[in-house]
Formats: C-alpha cells, sequence, structure tokens
C-alpha cells in the first residue's frame, strides 16, 4: 500500500477511527498489527509470512536473553539473532550478489563453478524491519531494557505500518515502550501530524515523481546526453531523493502522531549542510545513528587510534553503501561518502554541527562563506549520488566524465534549453524546487515548514488548500512508488 | 477529539464542495473519453430490449463498423451492439453483459488482436474509472484487481486528470468543447458520424500502431480461458456465443498476415465455441477506414455487417463455420 494512494487514505480513516473507538491498550496494539499486516499484505502476502517468522524468532530469543544468566549464553543468543536478521537480509537482498561476484572472481583463477542464481524476490522494506528487530534484541542484550512478553505489542513493534516499509528504523528502547503506555489523542499532536503529511506527499508528487519523468530517460541511457544535460540531472536526482524519502517519512512520522506515537526525526533540511559530516548528521538520521550506535561506537568509534578510526569511517560508510542495495555502486557511494567525512571525523572542526542546531546558521541570508560550504557539500553529495543512481559502474564513469569534459559546452547548454523549452513541467518542476529550497531555508528552525500553529485558521486553509489543488495539478497523476522501497 | 474532528470535515467540505464547484463549471468529460455517452445508450437498451438478442461484445471496431438496424431487419435477432472501447478489457467487456444475458440470446465476440493478446495500452484504468462514474450502477461490474487497481492509482490518475482540464479550461479565452457523439449515437448502441458519408479519414490513425504488431500465445490462451468461462456460463443460461473477428485493411493485412493467421489458429485450438470466418474474410479496401484497422466508415460498415451476418446465418444452419464470402 502505497502512502500517496487513494487505498491508504481509505485505510488510514478506518484505522484512526476504528483505534480511537477502542479503549483498551492491548486492543490498539492489536489493531496496530492486524491493520500493519494488512498495509504489508497489500503488496503481496507471502511478505507477511516472512515478517511474522523473523519477529517470532526475535520474540523468543528476546525472552531467552532476558532470561539467561551466564554471559556466554547471552551472547550465543545475540549472534543467533544477528545471523538470523542478516541471514535473512542475505538471503533475499544479497545471495545472487555474492554468487555473480564469486563466480567472476573464481573465474579469473580458472576455476569455474556452476552457482546459479535465484530469482528472488526482495519483499518491500526488508533492511528497515531487519534492523529495527536487530535493535530489539541487542538493546535487551546490553540490558538497556528488558524483554516483552506480550507478542501482540512486539508484533506491532515490528511492524508499525507507518514506518514499516522505508523507516524512520526505530530504536526499541524508543518504540516500544510507547506500545505499552497509555495513549491519549492529542488535538494539536494529530493536527500537525495532518500538517506534516500534506507536506511529504507535495514533496513527493509534486516534486519527486516530476523530476523523475525528467531524469530517469536521461540516467537510463546516458550515453546520449551532453554534459550540461548531465549535470542537471544529477542537481535533479539530488532533489528527487531528497522530497522522495524525506516525503515518505514526513508522512510516516505525521500519521504515528495520529496514533500518539512519536517517531524520531529522520531528516533535518541536510542540503544546507556545511559538511559532509554534517549532511550525514541531517540525512536518515534514523540509519546513519543505527549503524553509529550498533556498529561504529562497538568497532571503537573515536577511542580508538586515527588510522582505526579512518579504518572504522570507511567501514561504516561502505556497509552503509551495502545495506542499500546489493551493487558495486552502492559500495562505491559509501566509500566516497566515508572519504568525504574522514576529515571532519579525524580532525574536528572547532564547532561540530548538531542536528538540532539550526541548519545554516541562526542568520536570515547566509554569509558568502556559509553559501560556499553550502554549495560546496552539496557538490561533493551530488557527486556521490551519481555512483547511487546510475545503472551501472561504467554508466556513472561516462557521466562524470561528460560532466568533467563537457559542462560548459555551448551546444549542451542550447539542448537543455529546448529541451526546457519544449516540456513547460519541467520548467514548473524547477520552479517548485526553487519554492522548496526557499520555503525549507525559512522554516528550518522548525521539524516541517508546516509547522505553524499559531497562524490564523483563514491563513492556514488557504496554504493547504493551495498545497492541495497544487498536487492535483502539478502531481504527476500516478502513484508511482518510493525509492527506498526497493531498499 | 471530537473538536479536532469536526474541523477535519469542514475542511474536506470546503474541498469537496470547490472541487465540485470547478467540475461542475469547468470540467469537460468529453475531453477524458469523448465515447462515454454512448456506454449509458448501450447499457440501456441491453437491460430493456427482449430475447432473442443478437449482443455485440468487444472493442470499437463494433462501435463504428456495426449498422444493428440491417441486423433487425435480416434476423429475428434484436440488435444490441455493446462494442465501445477495447481499452474496457476483456474481464470488463464480458462482465458488462453477463446478468443481462436471458435465454434464447446469442452473444458474438469481435475483440482486437490486442485485446486477445492482454495488450496493455495504458489507458485502461482510466477508462474503467470514467465508466463507473459515468453511471455509479456500474460499480458492480468490478472484479477485484480493477477494485484494487482503481483505489491504488486509477482514480487518483483520473482525478487529477479532470482537474487540470477543468483548471486549463478556466484559463482558455474561448472554451472549446471536447470532440462530442451526442446525436451521433443510435438506440442500438451504433456509432452512426461516419455512416454513408465518406468521411474524411485522419492521416494518422493511432489504431495502426497496435493492430497485428504481435502475438501473445499465452495472452490469447489466457483470453480464451476467460471467454470459455463466459462460455460455459452462457450456454448453462442457454445463450449461444460465437467469435468473430474485427475488420481490418487490405495492405494492413498483407504486410501482417501472418499474426493474424496464427491468432486464428490458436483461437481455433483453444475457444469451446465457434469462430465464424476467419481474418482473411474481414479484411476491407483501405477506403473503407478511417486509417488502416478497425474503424470503418461508409460503405464499409454495410459490407462488414452483411458479411457478419450472412456468417451468423450460417453458424446457426451449422453448414460451415468458416463459409463468409472474401474479397480478397
Amino acid at each position: 500500500m502505497i502512502f500517496t494512494s487513494l487505498t491508504f487514505v481509505l485505510f488510514l480513516v478506518v484505522v484512526f477511527s476504528t483505534y480511537w473507538m477502542l479503549r483498551r491498550q492491548s486492543w490498539r496494539n492489536l489493531l496496530i498489527a492486524v491493520a500493519s499486516y494488512l498495509f504489508y499484505g497489500w503488496w503481496d502476502w507471502r511478505f507477511c509470512l516472512l515478517m511474522l517468522a523473523t519477529s517470532l524468532m526475535d520474540f523468543g530469543l528476546g525472552l531467552a536473553l532476558g532470561a539467561a544468566r551466564r554471559q556466554s549464553t547471552r551472547r550465543s543468543l545475540l549472534l543467533l539473532s544477528v545471523l538470523g536478521n542478516l541471514g535473512t537480509l542475505a538471503f533475499f537482498k544479497y545471495f545472487n550478489f555474492f554468487a555473480e561476484n564469486f563466480q567472476a572472481l573464481a573465474g579469473k583463477f580458472g576455476w569455474e563453478p556452476h552457482w546459479t542464481t535465484l530469482n528472488i524476490i526482495l519483499p518491500v522494506g526488508v533492511s528497515f524491519y531487519t534492523f529495527q528487530a536487530l535493535s530489539y534484541t541487542i538493546t535487551i542484550y546490553r540490558r538497556q531494557m528488558p524483554p516483552t512478553g506480550r507478542l501482540i505489542d512486539y508484533l506491532a513493534y515490528v511492524s508499525f505500518f507507518p514506518q514499516l516499509v522505508a523507516g524512520p528504523i526505530e530504536r526499541a528502547s524508543h518504540l516500544l515502550p510507547q506500545f505499552l503506555e497509555q495513549r491519549r489523542f492529542d488535538p494539536a499532536a494529530a493536527k500537525d501530524g495532518l500538517r506534516q503529511m500534506l507536506w511529504g506527499a507535495f514533496k513527493k508528487m509534486v516534486i519527486a515523481d516530476n523530476l523523475a519523468i525528467f531524469l530517469d530517460p536521461i540516467y537510463n541511457d546516458p550515453s546520449g546526453a551532453g554534459g550540461p544535460l548531465l549535470a542537471l540531472a544529477t542537481v535533479c536526482f539530488a532533489f528527487q531523493i531528497y522530497c522522495d524519502f524525506s516525503g515518505y517519512s514526513d508522512i510516516a512520522i505525521g500519521c504515528a502522531k495520529l496514533f500518539d506515537f512519536r517517531l524520531m526525526r529522520n531528516f533535518a533540511y541536510p542540503y544546507f549542510s556545511q559538511s559532509v559530516a554534517e549532511f550525514w548528521r541531517r540525512w536518515h538520521i534514523s540509519l546513519a545513528t543505527w549503524f553509529r550506535d550498533y556498529l561504529y561506537i562497538p568497532l571503537g568509534g573515536n577511542r580508538v587510534s586515527k588510522p582505526r578510526q579512518a579504518f572504522n569511517v570507511m567501514l561504516t560508510f561502505t556497509i552503509s553503501g551495502l545495506w542499500h542495495g546489493a551493487a558495486w555502486n552502492f559500495i562505491i557511494w559509501g566509500a566516497i561518502n566515508g572519504l568525504a567525512t574522514l576529515p571532519l571525523i579525524l580532525w574536528p572542526a572547532r564547532h561540530r554541527a548538531d542536528p538540532t542546531a539550526t541548519p545554516g546558521g541562526e542568520r536570515n541570508l547566509p554569509s558568502p562563506a556559509t553559501l560556499l560550504r553550502m554549495l560546496g557539500t552539496f557538490l561533493v553529495i551530488c557527486l556521490a549520488w551519481v555512483f547511487f543512481r546510475a545503472r551501472t559502474f561504467d554508466d556513472a564513469t561516462t557521466i562524470l566524465t561528460r560532466i568533467a569534459t563537457d559542462l560548459f559546452s555551448r551546444e549542451g547548454w542550447v539542448t537543455v534549453g529546448a529541451m526546457l523549452d519544449d516540456e513547460s513541467i519541467h520548467i514548473r518542476t524547477l520552479v517548485h524546487v526553487g519554492i522548496l529550497v526557499v520555503v525549507e531555508w525559512c522554516m528550518r528552525r522548525h521539524h516541517h515548514p508546516l509547522d505553524f500553529p499559531d497562524l490564523a485558521r483563514l491563513w492556514r486553509w488557504a496554504i493547504y488548500t493551495i498545497i492541495i489543488w497544487d498536487i492535483l495539478y502539478h502531481g504527476t497523476g500516478g502513484v508511482r512508488p518510493f525509492i527506498y522501497f526497493q531498499f | 477529539m471530537r473538536r479536532f474532528i469536526v474541523e477535519f470535515l469542514l475542511f474536506a467540505l470546503l474541498q469537496v464542495a470547490l472541487l465540485a464547484g470547478l467540475f461542475g463549471l469547468f470540467s469537460d468529460l468529453r475531453r477524458v473519453s469523448p465515447f462515454m455517452p454512448a456506454l449509458e445508450i448501450k447499457q440501456k437498451r441491453l437491460e430493456t430490449s427482449q430475447p432473442p438478442r443478437l449482443i455485440l461484445i468487444g472493442g470499437s471496431n463494433l462501435f463504428f463498423g456495426i449498422d444493428s438496424p440491417m441486423i433487425e431487419a435480416q434476423t429475428d435477432f434484436a440488435a444490441v451492439n455493446m462494442g465501445l472501447l477495447r481499452g474496457l478489457r476483456l474481464e470488463y467487456i464480458l462482465n458488462q453483459i453477463d446478468a443481462q444475458l436471458r435465454a434464447g440470446d446469442l452473444v458474438v465476440i469481435s475483440l482486437e488482436y490486442s485485446t486477445l493478446n492482454g495488450d496493455s495500452m495504458g489507458e485502461e484504468g482510466q477508462l474503467i474509472v470514467s465508466a463507473t462514474t459515468r453511471r455509479l450502477a456500474n460499480v458492480r461490474l468490478l472484479t477485484w484487481p480493477q477494485w484494487r487497481a482503481m483505489l491504488d492509482h486509477d482514480a487518483a490518475e483520473y482525478l487529477g486528470m479532470v482537474f487540470r482540464q477543468s483548471i486549463q479550461r478556466i484559463s482558455e479565452s474561448r472554451r472549446q468543447e471536447g470532440p462530442g457523439i451526442e446525436g451521433e449515437v443510435n438506440e442500438f448502441g451504433d456509432l452512426t458520424m461516419y455512416h454513408g458519408a465518406a468521411a474524411t479519414a485522419p492521416a494518422d490513425n493511432d489504431n495502426d500502431q497496435r493492430t497485428l504488431v504481435r502475438v501473445r500465445p499465452e495472452g490469447v490462451k489466457a483470453s480464451t480461458r476467460r471467454m470459455n468461462t463466459f462460455i460455459a456460463s452462457c450456454r448453462e443460461r442457454n445463450v449461444d456465443v460465437m467469435f468473430a473477428w474485427p475488420p481490418i485493411s487490405r495492405s494492413h493485412y498483407d504486410e501482417r498476415a501472418a499474426f493474424a493467421i496464427e491468432f486464428d489458429r490458436l483461437l481455433r485450438s483453444h475457444l469451446e465455441a465457434p469462430v465464424i470466418g476467419t481474418p482473411a474474410d474481414m479484411v476491407f479496401d483501405d477506403d473503407d477506414f478511417i486509417g488502416r484497422s478497425y474503424h470503418l466508415r461508409g460503405a464499409g460498415v454495410q459490407k462488414r455487417t452483411q458479411r457478419l451476418i450472412d456468417a451468423v446465418k450460417m453458424a446457426i444452419q451449422g453448414k460451415s463455420q468458416s463459409g463468409l464470402p472474401s474479397e480478397k
């Protein structure tokens, strides 16, 4: 079920109404679990079986971890959970990638093993809920919380539909207790949730989906495009993936607020970052902090020698790349981000930007130096996005080579001008990107740009109406899946 | 909670009122699907006519290319031409008549080649939403996958399309009406716009790009399976079913005869109802068409109807299952 479909709107109305009619907390949790499995099974009911199986495994292991006294037993149980979850992920997501690469490598040494690749359907969102389930057993292992003995609550925690397929990846210690607490309807939070959902839908349907129409043909066949067009397509992709993914997160967080759940913030205006390290504290925060807490810090984090620290950073970013997809392009994307982050990790600046600090500083207009730092960071991020979006490594190198050698060709810019002239929708989309940047800059002190509860109702309703009509008019009309569903 | 719901409902009502006002004043559904007004005429005819009836089902090849009064004049059947748009897809086309069939009826299925293949034209969902919104009772014709597709994407696409057209019409200095067919559809459901007259043919007809471009055996078999289920259900109700090929121009057929022959072979081996005539029997002169395939005009309509009547009569008499006279 896709957030921007009519199906989801009807589903949400039914679940919301039923949820608040139920008085007992346990019934509400049961409703969330059932609704979440329905939501997930809308893609393919077989996916539900996999999620149920891994959830039952982690629930059982959690109870066993809670009861175990000996450290060696606890370690074995945790290892079982890690192997079970990552094994599931490896099988569904990485089997073919490793099989193909192993065969290619063996072939270089004259050995030709005849492994067959499997025709495996990747269950939607498997990387997200697997990490969320892992967070549960690791948290219990670390004695940061006791295991829950309530199966329904646990199933509802793993499958919670607003964030099931593309996050934010919640920590057990943050989300699970919310299923155990008494929840009360908070009109202010619910209204804020609806506003955040509206902003997310705008980003996804008006900007991301229209940018996809522009850049998909270019990136799917970059051989015929000139440097300027490829550069523009790359910048467009930066905004497409931002609007697509942060749009999803906004809808997820807003939707959770309707049920009195508080999900963690996932994006904090990342393109206003002044360094790549800051970018990674503002982009996909739930994944970045997951890797920080469960991989980077256990590896030694900042408490080890500089070379070891550099190794830890590179390993974390590379694995983060691999998490996104079973392809070398993602690994390279992760490595580029790691390399770009290294200088600031190894030689920290005097002041490290906090994700809660105002991005781009407190001034209404950024200083030239701040602006240059933001643009420089954006360019490095765009460079990495080329590998993320290109279909193959060869395509990525073609795109980068052409941008580097052909960016200032007059002919290339004429082609861009002609293309934009022919398709007014592309110009309108670029205007929307401009509006997005301005609005987000002006509202960057807030969690989302529609956070204006004190504005007079007339103005609020006028703004909502403009956005709804803009979605109806400029939206592509189709309901395109979110990019991160494939991960 | 109550205040939140009241406020939310007020806002939703305001939006509905604004959109209803916009659509009421400025929308032109003919631009979305100009043929849809004919659907109501056809369905009304189907619901009110009495058996024995000759009910024609298929796509626009029937809408353009049948002269129903000729059928009534030469046979004992009351004619009902349900052919409208192949984009409605086989499932919907069959469901449309299923509940209305009576003992003694004869159903002639004349599907376009792409429908037999199960090829998507990319506009099916929009047409089904359009047909449903045109007549709300049509929701009962939807299968579960169609419901799902409608809720998942088609309804939103349709709403967006109508909205955009309405907004665009506000800005038009002189409002253009969409291509309408009011007054051009007779009581039997035939499009009479091109009957009798040598109407000017558009230089390029999109149908040509989609006719006989390939054969998908698995698609044809799936379509045949669906038709066989329908045929079995008809037999239980004492309703006869036959299949007739759609018309195609001589030049088009000459280019792609191999595909047509393969379609014919596949259908004859799998369909559990008589196939009356061969694709070659439905070849007409290029001048009889708007474009080169499916949409007949002028004398072509009468020629095709006559061949169909003759073939049906022969099939009923059991003399032959492929005895149509051919121009080839």
